[in-house]
C-alpha cells in the first residue's frame, strides 16, 4: 500500500520512503560515531597511528586480499540491486528477481569470505587477550574495533540479506508494490555498501 | 534502458575506484596525505552511490533534507574531534 503525504513546499513524497530514509540517517549517525571514535583512537596511536596498515606482517596481505574481494562483491551486489530496481520499475518482475537473486547470493558470499577473513585473523592470533597480541601492547585497541565495527557491519549485511529473501517471491510476483517494497530494500542495501566503502581503508589500507 | 546503461558506467568507475584506492596505499605518501587520499577516494565513491544507485538526484526536498541533515550531524561531529586530532599529530 503506497501512501503519500502533502507537503506542501516539496510535492508529494512516500512516507514509507521517508521514513527508511530517516532510518538510514540514524544509522549514519551510529556508524558515524563508531568510526569516529575508531579514527580517535588510531590518530594518537603509538603503535597502530592511522596512515599506514596497522596490521602486522603475518596475515596482512591475505587480509587485504579477501578484503579487496569483499569490496569487489559488495560494489557488484550494489550494481545487480540498483539494476533489479529499475527492472521492476519496468514491469520486468522475472529480470528484477533475477537480479534480486544475485544480490542475496553475493551478499551470503561476502558474508562467507568475511568469515573466513575472521578465521585466518583468529589463527594468526590476532583477537583480543592472545598471546600474540600480548607481545604488541596497544594492538589490541586496533584488534577490537577491527572486530567490532567489521562484525557490526556483517550483522548489517545479514539483516540486508534476510530482508531480499522476504521480498524475493513478491518481486517475482511483479506488481507497482513489488517495486516499491524493492526500492526500500535497496537504499538499505546502497547504505551498507557505503559504509563498507569507509571500513575498506580504514581497516586495511591506512 | 538508459537507466540501466548509466548504472553500468557508474559499476565500472566504483571498480576502478578501488583499483586507484589500493594502488595509492602502495605508495610512500606521508601519515597525512595517506588518510586524505583514502578518505577522498572512498568518499567519491560514496558520492556515487547515494547519487546514482541510491537515486538521490531524483529524490524530493523531504528526502534530500533528511540525508543533509543527517551529513551535517556528521560533519558537526567530526569539527567536534578536529581540536583534539591537531593536538595529537
Amino acid at each position: 500500500m503506497r501512501t503519500e503525504v502533502q507537503t506542501g513546499y516539496a510535492g508529494e513524497v512516500e512516507t514509507g520512503k521517508l521514513g527508511i530514509w530517516l532510518f538510514l540517517v540514524s544509522e549514519v549517525m551510529l556508524f558515524g560515531g563508531l568510526i569516529s571514535s575508531y579514527f580517535m583512537a588510531r590518530w594518537g596511536s603509538t603503535v597502530c597511528a592511522l596512515g599506514a596498515p596497522a596490521w602486522p606482517k603475518a596475515g596482512q596481505t591475505g587480509g587485504l586480499a579477501l578484503a579487496t574481494f569483499n569490496t569487489v562483491i559488495l560494489l557488484t551486489s550494489s550494481f545487480t540491486m540498483a539494476r533489479a530496481v529499475a527492472f521492476a520499475r519496468e514491469g520486468e518482475s522475472r529480470q528484477a528477481a533475477a537480479h534480486l537473486g544475485w544480490t542475496l547470493g553475493l551478499g551470503v558470499l561476502f558474508l562467507l569470505v568475511k568469515a573466513l577473513e575472521y578465521s585466518v585473523k583468529i589463527g594468526h592470533g590476532y583477537y583480543p587477550q592472545s598471546r600474540f597480541m600480548a607481545d604488541v601492547p596497544g594492538l589490541n585497541v586496533f584488534v577490537s574495533y577491527y572486530f567490532a565495527l567489521t562484525g557490526f557491519h556483517a550483522l548489517h549485511v545479514m539483516a540486508g540479506v534476510a530482508w531480499q529473501g522476504v521480498i524475493w517471491r513478491r518481486v517475482r510476483g511483479g506488481g507497482e508494490d513489488a517495486a516499491i517494497k524493492l526500492e526500500y530494500a535497496g537504499l538499505y542495501w546502497h547504505f551498507v555498501d557505503v559504509v563498507w566503502v569507509f571500513l575498506f581503508p580504514l581497516f586495511y589500507l591506512i | 534502458m538508459k537507466d540501466r546503461s548509466r548504472l553500468t558506467k557508474v559499476f565500472v568507475g566504483l571498480l576502478m575506484l578501488t583499483v586507484v584506492t589500493v594502488g595509492l596505499s602502495t605508495l610512500a605518501l606521508s601519515r597525512k596525505a595517506a588518510v586524505a587520499a583514502a578518505l577522498a577516494v572512498a568518499s567519491i565513491k560514496a558520492g556515487l552511490i547515494i547519487w546514482h544507485f541510491m537515486e538521490v538526484r531524483r529524490e524530493t526536498a523531504w528526502v534530500h533534507a533528511a540525508m543533509i541533515t543527517g551529513l551535517a550531524a556528521v560533519l558537526i561531529l567530526a569539527a567536534g574531534l578536529l581540536p583534539d586530532v591537531g593536538g595529537r599529530w
